[in-house]
C-alpha cells in the first residue's frame, strides 16, 4: 500500500494537477456560496469541461468542486441567512445569529476548520477502508452484483424523498431510461424509434445537466428575481476574539467535530442518505450533549462546527461505494461516475486492480483538495462573500448558455442538447410533483449494471432464479432488501 | 385532517393516474413495437422493460389508492388542501427561448445564436444596464468558444452562415 501511495504522490503532485484541484475548489466555493446554485449543479456543469483533460487533473478538479461547494454553502448561510446548498441548512441555525452579533468572521472560520477537519478524517477512513473492500468485491459474481445493486437501489429510493412510492417510481423510471439503446446481451435496439442517436442510448451528461442544472434554473425562475444588489460585507468586530476561533473554542468543538466525522462518514457510506441529514443529525446530537443546549440557535459556535463537520464528513465516505463497488451513493458521486466514464474508466473493484496508480493519485488528490480548501477558504473569505452580490438575472442566462455548450461538447451532438433540455423539463415537473431526482439518476446509472448482472446470472443457471438464493452473499443482500422495504414501509405507515 | 374544500383527486393521485396510463401504453404498445430480439439465457430483451411496466402500474395504483386506504384505516375522510400546480409564464418563455436556441443553432452557428439568445435572455430578465449587458453578450460566448474550440479542440456547432 505504501508503495502505491508513493506512486500516487508522484502522479498527483504536479503543478498542473494541483492547479486544477485549486481551480475546482475556487469554482466550488463560489458556486456553492450563491444561493440556488448547488455543489451538484457545479459538478454537473464542470464535467463537460473535463472532456479533453487527463484523468487525474479532471477528477481532482471535480473533487475540488465538490468539497469547495459543500463549504461554500456555509458562506451565504452565515452572511445572509440563506444556505447556498441544502447541506448548509443546519449551518444557518447558529451561523447567521453569530453574524448578527458581529462574529461573522469567527463563524466563517469555524465553518471552514470544521469542514476541512471532518472531511480529512473521512478521507483517511476512505483510504483505509476502500482497498480491502474492493478486494472483497472482486470476488463477487453476477448474482452477488445483482443483489447488491438491488439493495443499494432500494435504499436510495426509500430514503431519498418524503414518499416511499415516489422514490420507487423515480427509480423505476431511471432503469427504464437506461434500457433505451442497445440491449447489453442480445445487441438489439430498444426504444430507438428508428433514430440512430437513440440506438446509442441516453447519455449520462445530458441527463444530469438537464435534471440538476436546467430544472434548477427553471425552479429558481419561479422566485422573484431581485433588482437590488445587497451590500454584503464580512463585518469585522472591534474585539479581535470575535474575528477568530480561539484555542478554547476549538478545544470545546473538537468532540463535536469528531462526532460529526463519525456520523457523516457512516451516513455517507450508505447510498442515498446525503450530507443534509448528517448535518442535522450531528447538530441535534451536539445540542443534546452540550452543557448549554439553550445557546443553540442563538449563535453558538459549536452549532456551526456540528453542522459543517456533519455535512463535510459525507464527502469522503460517499466515495467508498463508488470506488469499491461502482455504486454512486448520491448525486455528486453519480456525476463523478460520469466523469470517470468520460475518461474511459469504470469505478469499481476492477479499477483498484487495473488502475491502482490513478486510485492512489486520487487519494492524494483528496488530501490536496482539503489543504487547498483550507488555504483558499482562509485567504478568500472576503472575496467569496462578494460573489453573493452577483444578481441571478445575469447568472441564469449564463448558466443556460453553459448548459448548451457543455452538453454539446461531450459528443458534438445537438441531439444530446435536446435530450438535456427534455430531462430539464422532466426534472422540473418531477420537482413540482415532489418526486425525488436522486433515485432517477442513480437508477439510470445502475440500470445497465443490474440488468447485465441479472441476465448473466440467469445464463449461469440456465434460466433459474434459484441461483440468487443459493449463494450466501447474494441471499444476504436480498434479505436486506426485503427487510429495508418492510422497515421503511412500516415506518412510513406508522408515521402517517 | 387538513381543513379546506373537498377535492376529488390530490396531486399524487393525478400523477399516479398519468403514470398508470403510461405504464399501460408502455406494456401494450411501446414494448411490443420498440423492443425486439430473441431470448438469450432464458431472458428476452423485453424482460426488464416488461417488468418495469408492471412495477410502474402497481406503484401508480398504490399512489392513486393510498388516500382511500389511509381513510379506511383511520375511518376519517382525508381531504387534502393543496395549492394547484402553476407553471409561471417566465418558465414557459425561458423554455421556449432555449428550445429556439437548439433549433436556430444549426442555421446561425454557435456564436451568432449564442449572442442572440443571450441578448434575449438578459433583456427578458430585466437587465437594462448596457455597459454590463453588451460586453457580456459577446464576451461570454466568445470565452466559451475559445475554451472549447481552441483549448479542448471540440468543434462547436457550425451554422450555414457563421461559426
Amino acid at each position: 500500500m505504501l508503495e502505491q501511495f508513493l506512486v500516487g504522490i508522484s502522479l498527483m503532485l504536479t503543478f498542473k494537477n494541483i492547479f486544477f484541484a485549486l481551480l475546482g475548489i475556487t469554482v466550488g466555493i463560489i458556486i456553492g456560496a450563491i444561493p440556488g446554485m448547488t455543489a451538484t449543479m457545479a459538478t454537473a456543469l464542470l464535467v463537460p469541461l473535463t472532456f479533453g483533460m487527463q484523468p487525474i487533473p479532471a477528477i481532482a478538479m471535480l473533487l475540488g468542486v465538490y468539497k469547495g461547494g459543500i463549504y461554500g454553502g456555509s458562506i451565504s448561510a452565515i452572511l445572509i441567512n440563506t444556505p447556498g446548498t441544502p447541506a448548509a441548512s443546519a449551518t444557518v441555525l447558529d451561523g447567521y445569529p453569530m453574524a448578527q452579533k458581529g462574529q461573522a468572521m469567527k463563524a466563517l472560520k469555524m465553518a471552514l476548520y470544521a469542514s476541512v477537519m471532518a472531511d480529512s478524517m473521512s478521507d483517511i477512513i476512505l483510504i483505509l477502508v476502500a482497498p480491502p473492500l474492493a478486494a472483497i468485491a472482486l470476488r463477487f459474481g453476477p448474482p452477488e452484483v445483482f443483489s447488491l445493486v438491488l439493495f443499494a437501489l432500494t435504499i436510495i429510493a426509500t430514503v431519498s424523498g418524503a414518499s416511499l412510492l415516489k422514490g420507487l417510481i423515480a427509480a423505476a423510471f431511471g432503469i427504464l431510461f437506461s434500457t433505451i439503446g442497445m440491449d447489453p446481451i442480445a445487441g438489439t435496439p430498444r426504444f430507438s424509434f428508428g433514430y440512430v442517436d437513440m440506438i446509442k442510448g441516453v447519455g449520462l451528461i445530458p441527463m444530469l445537466i438537464g435534471l440538476f442544472a436546467i430544472s434548477e434554473v427553471l425552479i429558481q425562475l419561479e422566485k422573484k428575481i431581485s433588482d437590488e444588489i445587497k451590500d454584503i460585507r464580512v463585518k469585522e468586530s472591534a474585539n479581535p476574539d470575535d474575528n477568530r476561533v480561539t484555542a478554547s473554542e476549538m478545544k470545546r468543538c473538537l468532540r463535536t467535530i469528531f462526532r460529526g466525522t463519525g456520523i457523516g462518514t457512516f451516513l455517507g457510506a450508505i447510498p442515498g442518505i446525503g450530507s443534509t441529514l448528517a448535518a442535522f443529525l450531528n447538530y441535534g446530537m451536539a445540542q443534546k450533549a452540550s452543557k448549554h443546549p439553550e445557546r443553540f440557535g442563538k449563535g453558538e459556535i459549536e452549532g456551526v462546527a456540528a453542522a459543517e463537520s456533519g455535512n463535510s464528513a459525507v464527502c469522503g465516505a460517499t466515495l467508498i461505494p463508488l470506488l469499491t463497488l461502482g455504486i454512486p451513493g448520491d448525486i455528486v458521486t453519480a456525476v463523478l461516475l460520469g466523469a470517470f466514464m468520460i475518461q474511459g474508466l469504470a469505478p469499481g473493484p476492477l479499477l483498484f486492480k487495473e488502475h491502482s496508480d490513478i486510485i492512489y493519485a486520487l487519494f492524494v488528490g483528496l488530501m490536496v483538495c482539503n489543504l487547498g480548501n483550507l488555504v483558499i477558504g482562509s485567504i478568500g473569505i472576503r472575496f467569496f462573500a462578494k460573489v453573493l452580490k452577483v444578481p441571478s438575472r445575469i447568472l441564469y442566462p449564463l448558466i443556460l448558455i453553459l448548459c448548451f455548450v457543455g452538453t454539446f461538447a461531450v459528443n458534438n451532438s445537438l441531439f444530446d442538447v435536446g435530450a438535456m433540455f427534455s430531462f430539464g423539463l422532466i426534472g422540473y415537473i418531477m420537482r413540482k410533483f415532489d418526486y425525488p431526482l436522486a433515485p432517477l439518476l442513480i437508477a439510470f446509472v445502475l440500470g445497465p449494471m443490474i440488468e447485465t448482472a441479472l441476465r448473466q446470472g440467469l445464463i449461469m443457471s440456465d434460466g433459474s432464479f434459484i441461483i440468487f438464493l443459493q449463494r450466501p452473499i447474494s441471499l444476504s443482500f436480498l434479505i436486506l432488501t426485503a427487510l429495508s422495504i418492510f422497515f421503511f414501509t412500516y415506518k412510513r405507515l406508522k408515521g402517517k | 385532517m387538513a381543513e379546506g374544500k373537498k377535492k376529488i383527486l390530490n396531486r399524487d393521485q393525478k400523477s399516479g393516474i398519468f403514470i398508470f396510463i403510461f405504464s399501460i401504453f408502455l406494456y401494450f404498445y411501446l414494448i411490443p413495437n420498440e423492443v425486439k430480439g430473441k431470448a438469450t439465457g432464458g431472458m428476452k430483451p423485453s424482460f426488464i422493460p416488461d417488468l418495469l411496466a408492471i412495477i410502474l402500474a402497481f406503484l401508480s395504483l398504490l399512489l392513486i389508492f393510498e388516500p382511500f386506504i389511509r381513510s379506511l384505516k383511520t375511518k376519517e375522510k382525508i381531504f387534502i388542501n393543496e395549492q394547484p400546480i402553476k407553471i409561471p409564464s417566465r418558465t414557459i418563455v425561458v423554455s421556449a427561448i432555449f428550445f429556439a436556441y437548439i433549433f436556430i443553432t444549426p442555421f446561425l452557428g454557435y456564436l451568432l445564436s449564442s449572442f442572440l439568445i443571450l441578448a434575449i435572455l438578459l433583456f427578458y430578465f430585466g437587465n437594462r444596464k448596457w455597459y454590463i449587458v453588451i460586453p457580456l453578450i459577446f464576451v461570454f460566448p466568445l470565452m466559451l468558444y475559445w475554451f472549447f474550440a481552441k483549448v479542448m479542440l471540440v468543434l462547436l456547432p457550425q451554422g450555414r452562415i457563421f461559426y
